[in-house]
């Protein structure tokens, strides 16, 4: 018992742990704009030129281009990623730390009750069990339920999330 | 007078017609055909629900013989007004429920004499060891409960049951439901078929006991069971030496309730786990009669312990024949509150050693 409890505790643990930079790296927008803008940038045929290079029509660099869009580079969105919220993460690790206080004392309270009701009679039934004497299984109707499957995203059309039906 | 029949569809409830087309009845809502022998069946038979039907005889006991409860005295507790039985030699300074004294009223007589009787198989030795387990490794119990002097409170007591025997005659309908999924390069198809089960038979059931007391908790002697009934003798007075054996207060008539709902809930189980391959299956209607149902009165062996802890009682119980021990224990609060710091502590520090080393603090 106990070592169930623990094993569940430390997968919790885990998940929320790892639950933690989740939340803040994809606060962000406009992660699928910088997307676009590199699809596009190499669909062109000017993948080998650097960024001093490239033609950014009036704006200095990417990143120029990305802040004035509301975006961030990629180089940008892996730093954000990393950047740490010591307050939160010390306020997620003891609502953590509290839930799993909660769970094994809990736990503990419950294994001092060994009294309990009986509400069958299994012990008490015939060991040649139930005898059948109708066993009948009839069809009735049947239903067929249709669900389109989103299309695959094809170049040139705007992104679709999953599970959605595809526009007229 | 012309009698107007409609048929309502299992699916939606809709009002059937007849498709000349198909040649089957079909739900102008949802569409849905049906068979209509199929149909004309499972239609009478969710018109037609049975009731269920659980008459007992409850003639059990027997009439005691001349001479034979001679040797027996009844002790009346003051307290819960329990009376209590036990041969002359015996000497009973408590109550085995409330723990009260008890005084000697007088001889034993009258009252139904039990059919059996299980001997005791377990001695007070084992049941002092039971209780030493029962209450090791409990981190939350107070420590005057290990207090050796405690389990000299040991006392064994033959408790009333009533035992019923019965064959449980069930007929029950279900509907269920079949699921099939598959997908072309455009849709994903559902398939859902549904079908009427019907299942009939019988399960037998042999001494299911109820608790002929009230002074004795039913609970604390459900949660003993089982007992094995192979180990029951026809019921001797020189069984009760050196033992307690408590007169019933609850006559068989009174527990036939409990029995059978015991017996329902398990004979319908039982019906449920012939219905398999379905993705859901829901019970329609049915009902559960109850054949050569009679009743037993029998004496069942059980050590009992009580003691009391901040003002509260708490009796604990051995099944005198298996050994199976329960009694729910107290929770010395200022223990749980000081676990729950501690581990409450220790997790959100590991929790906070991890998000460092993964670098998020």
């Amino acid at each position: 018992m106990k070592k169930r409890f623990l094993a569940a505790a430390a997968a919790m643990l885990l998940t929320f742990s790892v639950g933690i930079p989740t939340v803040s790296a994809y606060a962000d927008n406009g992660y699928g704009e910088i997307y676009d803008i590199d699809e596009d940038y190499y669909d062109s045929g000017q993948g080998e030129i650097l960024d001093s290079e490239y033609d950014y029509e009036g704006y200095g660099n990417a990143e120029e281009v990305t802040q004035e869009n509301g975006c961030v580079t990629y180089d940008q969105y892996q730093t954000t990623a990393r950047q740490a919220n010591p307050a939160l993460t010390i306020l997620i690790c003891i609502g953590i730390g509290l839930l799993i206080g909660f769970i094994v004392t809990a736990s503990m309270k419950a294994s001092m009750k060994s009294v309990r009701q009986q509400t069958g009679a299994a012990d008490y039934k015939d060991r040649t069990g139930i005898k059948l004497s109708v066993r009948r299984d009839d069809f009735l109707y049947n239903r067929i339920e249709k669900t389109p499957i989103a299309q695959p995203r094809q170049q040139g059309t705007p992104p679709q999330g999953g599970g959605q039906q595809p526009r007229p | 007078m012309a009698e107007l029949i409609e048929y309502k569809c299992p699916s939606c409830n809709g009002k059937l017609e007849f498709n000349s087309t198909v040649q089957k009845m079909k739900c102008p809502f949802c569409e849905s055909e049906f068979d209509v022998a199929t149909l004309m069946s499972f239609d009478q038979q969710l018109e037609n629900p049975l009731e269920d039907n659980m008459n007992w005889s409850t003639a059990a006991g027997g009439e005691w013989q001349n001479g034979e409860a001679d040797g027996m005295k009844v002790y009346k507790c003051q307290s819960c007004g329990g009376e209590v039985v036990a041969d002359a030699t015996t000497s009973a300074t408590h109550c085995p429920y409330c723990d009260n004294p008890v005084v000697m009223t007088g001889n034993f007589s009258g009252d139904l004499k039990p059919d059996y009787v299980i001997p005791f198989k377990l001695d007070k030795e084992a049941a002092k060891n039971a209780l030493k387990n029962h209450l090791n490794g409990r981190k939350l119990l107070p420590k005057v409960f290990k207090d050796e002097n405690h389990i000299d409170e040991i006392k064994g007591v033959y408790v009333p049951v009533w035992l019923f025997d019965a064959e449980a005659d069930g007929n029950i309908l279900y509907k269920g439901e079949k699921v099939r999924t598959w997908q072309d390069s455009q849709f994903r198809y559902t398939e859902r078929n549904f079908y009427s089960i019907t299942r009939q038979g019988t399960l037998d059931f042999e001494h299911v006991p109820v608790d002929g007391s009230t002074k004795m908790q039913d609970e604390l002697m459900q949660s003993i069971e089982p007992f094995n009934f192979k180990d029951a003798v026809p019921f001797q007075t020189a069984y009760l030496s050196g033992y307690l054996a408590d007169k019933y207060d609850v006559a068989a008539e009174d527990s036939i309730d409990t029995a059978n709902k015991r017996i329902k809930n398990t004979t319908e189980q039982a019906f449920r786990e012939t219905v398999q391959g379905y993705s859901s299956v829901i019970r329609q209607s049915g009902n559960i009669n109850l054949n050569n149902a009679k009743a037993k009165y029998a004496l069942y062996p059980v050590w009992i312990l009580n003691t009391s802890w901040n003002n509260n009682k708490y009796t604990f119980a051995m099944n005198g024949q298996t050994g199976k021990f329960v009694g729910d224990l107290p929770v010395d609060n200022g223990a749980a509150m000081r676990w729950f710091i501690g581990v409450s502590a220790v997790a959100a520090a590991g929790c906070y050693l991890i998000a460092k080393l993964l670098g998020y603090a």
